[in-house]
């Protein structure tokens, strides 16, 4: 395998905040290959977002420290302007944001803010652009597109107007699509529309993907490796296949406990995982998972637990890991 | 697959369309024509609303086919003089509004969106002017500043509107500036003016636009109260205001002239009104985040 296309190693994101330093992301190492679809899982909180902003080079300059690096195709993002970084936003990496009745804008017709991106990202005269715009809202299967060329968003539901947001995103051909949460705000049925095509656009362009969201029935079935996030650091990694089989870590264990399951008699009570994520404006002693951990023991309360392999693929944060099957 | 027909048009437009109301358009003729007639005076074929008509002489005239609103007590046209008062109402309204809204407006979409020291500060000193009461000022500054002339009213009057216009756009653009499609816009590499131009100054518009068109009516009231005080224009140049002004002293006999008081109030009064009923109107017509369905 050549070098992957983004290598993230030791990201630290901390907010200078009124009440102290707040650790959003502690120490995160991973890379994603090229044409490779990964899904980052974590609850509200758990630094997912700040990372995915991270990584394209989205936080602010003031009031933000950042350490680590950042590697997309060899160029460094972390601590540059935003200045240094246009040309590499929308041709190397974009974004699909969380909420496309707040992604697009109002009072503009979403064939012009599609045609948009490609003037500014390459440089396509007006004609093209509005021509190519075009084509891209046949691309994400938008019915009578010349027509809803010149809608406003408020005439669009959910689902189309999350399909403007991707074809948006992927005018200008990026290599590395940032997906956070994109399905979030939409119907479960719409859900599956919108994660199938952006299987389809991966697999068109051979695109590398980040999908990030709380949900682990959306990455289970369209991703290459999940890596899982608590407290601001990965705390297992494993290709997707091993998820239901092969999980080592407590919290993956509960993550996936508390999945409602099709097997299960109607009105099963759903195993919820108790209690809530650290403040991590305190600093923490021992493993961040350890207070809500049914098999935490007297080491994980005093040391944290580094990321170790399995021997295979995989890798764990624990000094308790779950056995091979729940 | 041509984008620049025209014809293809959206079809959920077709079939639901937002309308204006014969009201607004009624509002808008009416302005329209008080507009063009102010701005055309010379040259439509008016009697001159200073110089008196000796062939047909007649001091506070009744209404006749000469003299369509009557003649006031210095025989002069009432029906010329309430047209060519517009003008100068009409010029320190539109100009004062336009010079708050170019400043106002454009220190108010910079500062909000720079954010900020430059933002705390300039928010700070409107806040001050603010808290200063503005017809105060405009009062002082005026009976200081004689002889008023339209410029000095356009330059004081727009002066003191200049922080009114601040916070709304501020406002305004403070939410559309934390949008999630201004961001998407700056991932795509936009820089700062394209931001500006296309993604909140169309958000900021409709609100702006509303103020400025509300703003005009009240610049129109505050000429006619400073009129009250004489500190409008002097004689012989003459505005909505000061006609009122002049007819305040004929309301009582013997020299009783009631056409002096009652055509230009009336012809101001249904100006403001057109005036405010379009402003909420294209408010309304042009927020095209309010679904139409």
């Amino acid at each position: 395998m050549n070098t992957p296309l983004l290598v993230v190693s030791d990201l630290h994101t901390t907010f200078e905040t009124p009440r102290g330093l707040l650790p959003a992301v502690r120490g995160v190492s991973f890379s994603v290959a090229e044409n490779q679809t990964v899904g980052i899982v974590g609850e509200s909180g758990s630094g997912k977002t700040v990372l995915a902003r991270t990584i394209m080079g989205l936080q602010p300059i003031r009031g933000v420290k950042l350490s680590g690096s950042v590697l997309l195709n060899g160029s460094e993002i972390v601590n540059r302007p935003h200045d240094e970084l246009r040309h590499l936003w929308g041709s190397q990496v974009a974004m699909i944001f969380q909420d496309p009745m707040t992604s697009l804008n109002p009072v503009r017709k979403v064939g012009d803010q599609i045609a948009e991106s490609l003037q500014v990202g390459i440089g396509l005269k007006r004609k093209e652009a509005r021509a190519r715009a075009l084509e891209l809202l046949v691309q994400v299967g938008i019915p009578s597109p010349e027509d809803r060329f010149h809608a406003y968003p408020s005439h669009l539901s959910g689902g189309m107007r999350q399909r403007v947001v991707i074809a948006s995103a992927l005018s200008c051909n990026p290599k590395l699509v940032l997906a956070d949460e994109p399905t979030t705000g939409l119907d479960v049925t719409i859900q599956a529309q919108i994660l199938d095509l952006l299987d389809k656009m991966k697999a068109e362009r051979k695109m590398s993907t980040i999908l990030v969201t709380h949900d682990l029935g959306v990455v289970a079935t369209r991703t290459d490796h999940i890596y899982v996030m608590y407290a601001g650091r990965i705390v297992e990694s494993l290709p997707t296949a091993d998820l239901h089989s092969h999980h080592r870590h407590p919290y993956t264990a509960a993550l996936l406990n508390s999945t409602p399951r099709i097997e299960n008699k109607s009105h099963t009570r759903l195993t919820a995982i108790a209690g809530s994520p650290p403040n991590l404006l305190k600093p923490l002693t021992g493993c961040a998972f350890a207070a809500r951990c049914s098999y935490a023991s007297d080491v994980c309360r005093t040391q944290t637990p580094e990321l170790r392999s399995d021997g295979g693929s995989s890798e764990f944060a624990c000094f308790n890991p779950v056995g091979v099957t729940v | 697959m041509d984008v620049d027909n025209k014809t293809v048009e959206v079809t959920l437009e077709n079939v639901v369309t937002k309308k204006l109301g014969p009201v607004f358009w009624i509002c808008a003729v009416w302005i329209a024509i008080t507009v063009a007639a102010a701005i055309l005076a010379p040259w439509i074929g008016l009697p001159s609303p200073t110089v008196v008509d000796y062939n047909n002489f007649s001091m506070n005239g009744p209404m006749s086919a000469a003299h369509w609103f009557g003649t006031n007590d210095g025989g002069q046209d009432i029906f010329a003089r309430v047209v060519y008062g517009a003008r100068i109402s009409l010029e320190v309204s539109f100009g004062s509004m336009l010079l708050a809204s170019l400043i106002g407006g454009t220190a108010a979409i910079f500062a909000a969106y720079k954010g900020g020291i430059l933002d705390t500060i300039s928010n700070a000193v409107m806040t001050l002017i603010l808290a200063f009461p503005a017809a105060l000022a405009v009062i002082a500054i005026l009976s200081f500043w004689m002889p008023t002339t339209p410029f000095k009213l356009i330059l004081i009057v727009g002066i003191s509107g200049i922080p009114l216009i601040f916070r709304v756009v501020r406002g305004a653009t403070l939410a559309a500036a934390r949008k999630e499609y201004v961001l998407a816009a700056h991932v795509q590499g936009a820089k700062t003016p394209r931001i500006i131009f296309k993604e909140i100054i169309p958000a900021v518009w409709p609100t702006a636009v509303a103020f400025f068109i509300l703003g005009v009516a009240s610049v129109i009231m505050l000429e006619g109260a400073l009129a009250f005080l004489g500190l409008s224009v002097q004689s012989p140049a003459f505005s909505w205001g000061t006609l009122l002004n002049e007819a305040r002293q004929k309301i009582y006999p013997p020299n009783q002239n009631f056409n002096m008081l009652v055509w230009p109030c009336l012809d101001m009064v249904l100006f403001i009104v057109s005036l405010n009923f379009i402003g909420d109107r294209l408010r309304s017509y042009f927020d095209v985040t309010e679904g139409k369905l």
